[in-house]
């Protein structure tokens, strides 16, 4: 979005004298009570640029102590301008632009000053806080070029741009997730509520995030801790009416009277039973969630910063009752009856067997130093640790009774050293290290073995930004290093031993051109890669779920992703211009690991299962992703969202001149959502429909069960909020499926057995103190 | 606290997390693996066992017996076991299944083989459960039977389809001589 940029000026005049002076603070929006990140400041006098960081925190040196300063603060469209001198105390300046404008700005947010060469789009806040009693997924599935890989209505995983798992990361707080990503029933462990900012990075972000993130990467923000001294918080609380379910949060700040100490404990809970589709209640659909997360800030003058941050995730997913079954046979059956088998038809808030019970906790020390003004010194530890559990139906008198049928644990610790200099004029250059070491056990050694993982990386991004100069250019190189010690115990048959290494260069290239204020036209170009997973190379077994036989093939090499995307923004002055966001992408994977059938079927004691083999080739994704706004009159805007995809596999004859075609299974079908939006003062109407196509490219060789029908759904969302002395309160009204259409989604795997969840009320209150 | 002690505060933090990660391996967790099926037949001057056997408890059958059965017999009582052998000591899983006999029911399906299998035994809410029958056979001649074990069937007098899920689903080829 064009006029997204923050251009600031500040004018200094300086005197010749003895300038060793200092100024530092947060820069601030009043509207928002928050700080405002990567806002540029301009020293005209001192012909000095800089910006804030994450936390709106700005640092500028080198001031003489008797002079006036007129600093210039651009943030998204908006720019003013601030007289100063130096000071030896915190100087915060407050951004005073018109709160709507400046909401309105970062709510539709498509971009922030930072202005990240890749594509990049933000959740709406809007959407933010009427999705956070959901989930994650449920969030970024809103915006174009994201949807959602889910098993029933509680396990959902976000895919961008037709990639999803291992092949994307999820950033929380600068910490990558680790957990058992592999699995398309595994959901990100992440508490929705503990995001603030939430941003979705399409293509190769290898550089940045590290291996594996290939497809792209989803970022989130915690609020910034309160920069002022004293107490705050907020608490919140929702219901649906759908599966009857609650769900509370609450989160407090404190800040010590010097302003050097800051903490902040956040604790979520959400509680919910069996779902229901229009016809039926879907059993055994329930949920339970339990987060607490802490964390605390030291700042002992202005150079240094500590952060201590802590989280736990606790889930009990309960798994749809009809999709358990012993045999593909069975799976057959099933999917031709017109309601769920073995299905109850009740409410209960009972978790029975089959469920999901997940524990993620992470820890994380970061010390950031700033040795003088061009400097900035980052080392940060993180620790995680993951447990997954998962609860078969079982004989209620047998010796697994009470117990898990499969438990995979995974310690990950990470080390981070890192640098950036900003003192180069328009050059911008950061680099790092980062030291990563994994063990995993599994405790069914007949499907995956355990495994020892150790790495390391060396990585660097420069970055080139005149003022006033429409190009600007970002170039990134990162080497990564991973060796697996790859176990199985017991089992005599197959037993494993065996060392597994990967090594590659990944790399990003981009560029920006400004053809106004309001237009901008980006390409940006990556190269990324991903070593094959432990369970794509060593996997044999039945993949219960999943109804398959699976068999890895310890052969296989990493594959590598070139991904292009082409990109045109435009956003008219203004609350409610014009704002257009259109990109087109390419994304060529050599050597893609796919779940290939074989047109056998493997026997084993619980009857026939359909084989499929990991296998390798190349594959190309090439898509589009639009979105428009389009004011009316008197507030009422039209919207619009498109999501288009291409995915084929490439394979080439012995002698490489001819090629063939075959397109991929489960990439998400085309989809287009569109609705209108009215605001006036604090209150926001808006209703959406959404139609998403029958997926018609399909693998050459079928699918189990035909791809369900394409259908069009409606939602309707009202957010309410006003002040009441120094309470913030926020009233939300959401409404999902208002017509209770029965459907089907290609990509939720339990569309073999039942529909999608009908229709879905919620209401919810937030106060922030 | 000055800044040295907060610092070794942080210190003693970080090796507190590192240490987690030195845990130990095992945890409780329990398959119900079937990895053999018993029939059992008796009938005058005859009592054999046949195995369907997965030794190396990876789900596919190492073993399977051809049940080998004298033509022109009726009156043969089948009684069926089935065991958990990939632990130490092996797992008797047919006395779990007789106490849930409510929850289990066993089906056979005969194809080729001049041989009936009836009067399956009911479970205690007087529906049929199987794992005991009676066999009869005619001429001699060779076929194979499909048994299954379907847990928390819902309609267990649907005997191809009574839903809940396949705990087993086994074909012994069948000789009659």
């Amino acid at each position: 979005m064009v006029s997204l940029w923050l251009l600031m000026t500040t004018v200094v005049w300086v005197h010749a004298q003895s300038c060793e002076s200092h100024l530092q603070g947060h820069v601030r929006s009043a509207s928002l009570d928050a700080p405002l990140p990567f806002a540029q400041i301009f020293v005209r006098s001192n012909n000095l640029r800089l910006q804030t960081d994450e936390k709106g925190f700005y640092s500028i040196g080198n001031l003489c102590p008797d002079q006036s300063y007129v600093l210039e603060i651009n943030y998204l469209s908006h720019r003013f301008q601030v007289e100063t001198r130096p000071a030896k105390a915190d100087f915060d300046i407050v951004f005073p632009a018109d709160s709507t404008v400046l909401k309105e700005v970062l709510i539709a947010g498509k971009q922030v000053e930072r202005r990240e060469i890749e594509t990049i789009c933000f959740v709406d806040r809007a959407d933010v806080s009427a999705k956070q009693a959901i989930s994650l997924t449920e969030m970024v599935r809103q915006l174009p070029g994201v949807s959602a890989l889910q098993t029933g209505s509680n396990i959902a995983k976000p895919v961008i741009q037709g990639l999803h798992s291992n092949r994307i990361a999820i950033v929380n707080n600068g910490v990558v997730l680790e957990s058992q990503q592999w699995g398309r029933e595994h959901a990100p462990e992440i508490d929705a509520f503990s995001a603030y900012r939430v941003a979705v990075i399409k293509g190769a972000t290898g550089v940045k995030y590290g291996v594996g993130a290939m497809g792209g990467a989803i970022v989130l923000e915690p609020e910034p801790l309160r920069p002022e001294s004293g107490w705050g918080g907020w608490v919140t609380a929702g219901g649906f009416s759908n599966g009857r379910s609650g769900v509370a949060a609450g989160s407090l700040d404190y800040r010590s009277g010097n302003r050097q100490w800051a903490a902040r404990v956040q604790a979520t809970a959400k509680r919910g039973g069996n779902m229901r589709a229009p016809n039926y209640w879907l059993h055994n659909t329930g949920h339970a969630e339990y987060n607490v997360a802490g964390m605390a800030e030291w700042k002992p003058g202005g150079r240094w910063q500590h952060e201590l941050t802590f989280s736990s995730v606790t889930q009990r997913l309960a798994v749809l009752r009809a999709s358990h079954l012993g045999n593909v046979e069975q799976i057959l059956q099933a999917t031709q009856l017109d309601t769920p088998i073995n299905n109850i038809n009740r409410f209960t808030y009972a978790l029975d067997r089959p469920y999901q019970g997940i524990e993620h906790y992470s820890g994380r020390w970061k010390t950031a130093f700033r040795p003088n003004d061009d400097w900035r010194l980052m080392a940060a530890f993180t620790h995680q640790f993951n447990h997954r559990r998962e609860y078969d139906v079982v004989r209620k008198t047998g010796a697994a009774a009470d117990k898990p049928q499969v438990s995979f644990r995974l310690w990950t610790n990470t080390l981070d050293v890192q640098a950036e200099h900003l003192g180069g004029g328009a050059w911008r250059s950061e680099g790092g290290i980062q030291l990563f070491q994994a063990t995993n056990y599994v405790n069914r050694g007949a499907f995956i073995p355990d495994y020892n993982a150790f790495g390391g990386s060396l990585w660097a991004v420069e970055r080139w930004h005149e003022h006033d100069i429409p190009w600007e250019w970002e170039l990134g190189v990162r080497y990564d290093f991973r060796a697996s010690h790859v176990v199985t115990e017991g089992n005599g048959s197959r037993n494993i031993d065996r060392w597994v290494q990967f090594g590659n260069v990944s790399g990003t290239t981009g560029v920006h051109y400004h053809l106004n204020e309001r237009a901008t036209v980006t390409l940006h170009s990556g190269y990324a890669w991903r070593p094959p997973s432990v369970y794509e190379l060593f996997a044999k077994g039945v993949h219960h779920g999943a109804g398959t036989y699976e068999e890895g093939d310890s052969s296989m090499i990493s594959e590598k992703a070139w991904n292009t995307n082409l990109s045109f923004q435009y956003t008219a002055p203004g609350d409610n211009g014009w704002q257009i966001a259109v990109s087109v992408y390419r994304n060529a994977i050599r050597d893609f690991i796919y779940l290939d059938p074989q047109n056998t079927v493997k026997v084993t004691v619980r009857g026939p299962f359909p084989a499929y083999f990991y296998k390798q080739a190349d594959a190309v994704f090439t898509g589009l992703d639009a979105q428009v706004s389009a004011p009316l009159w008197a507030g009422l805007a039209l919207e619009s969202r498109l999501s288009l995809l291409h995915a084929d596999r490439i394979f080439r004859s012995t002698d490489g001149r001819s090629t063939r075609r075959d397109p991929l299974p489960l990439m998400p079908a085309n989809r287009v959502q569109f609705g209108v939006k009215w605001q006036k003062k604090n209150l926001t109407v808006r209703a959406m429909a959404q139609s998403v196509a029958r997926q018609t490219r399909i693998p050459e060789a079928g699918l189990l069960m035909p791809a369900p029908e394409g259908f069009t759904t409606f939602s309707t969302d009202v957010l309410y909020s006003f002040q009441r002395g120094k309470r913030q309160w926020e009233l939300g009204l959401s409404g999902q499926n208002l017509t209770n259409v029965r459907y089907r989604e290609y990509l939720n795997f339990f569309r073999f057995y039942a529909d999608e969840p009908g229709f879905n009320l919620g209401i919810r209150a937030k106060c922030t103190f | 606290m000055n800044n040295t002690q907060k610092l070794s505060a942080l210190a003693a933090l970080l090796l507190a997390l590192t240490t987690f990660s030195a845990c130990d391996k095992g945890e409780d967790t329990a398959e119900e693996n079937i990895t053999t099926i018993e029939v059992h037949l008796t009938g005058t001057n005859f009592d054999k066992k046949f195995y369907w056997d997965d030794t190396d408890g990876d789900g596919v059958a190492n073993t399977i017996d051809e049940i080998q059965i004298p033509a022109n017999t009726g009156n043969i009582q089948a009684h069926l076991h089935v065991y958990d052998r990939s632990v130490t000591p092996e797992i008797d899983i047919t006395e779990e299944i007789e106490e849930e006999s409510v929850d289990h029911l066993f089906t056979y399906a005969v194809t080729g083989a001049n041989l009936t299998i009836g009067s399956l035994n009911t479970d205690s809410a007087n529906n049929p459960f199987g794992i005991t029958s009676v066999w009869t056979t005619a001429a001699a001649g060779s076929g194979s039977v499909n048994i299954k074990l379907y847990h928390e069937p819902t309609n267990k007098t649907n005997a191809t389809n009574p839903g809940g899920e396949v705990d087993f689903d086994v074909v012994f080829p069948v000789k009659i001589q």
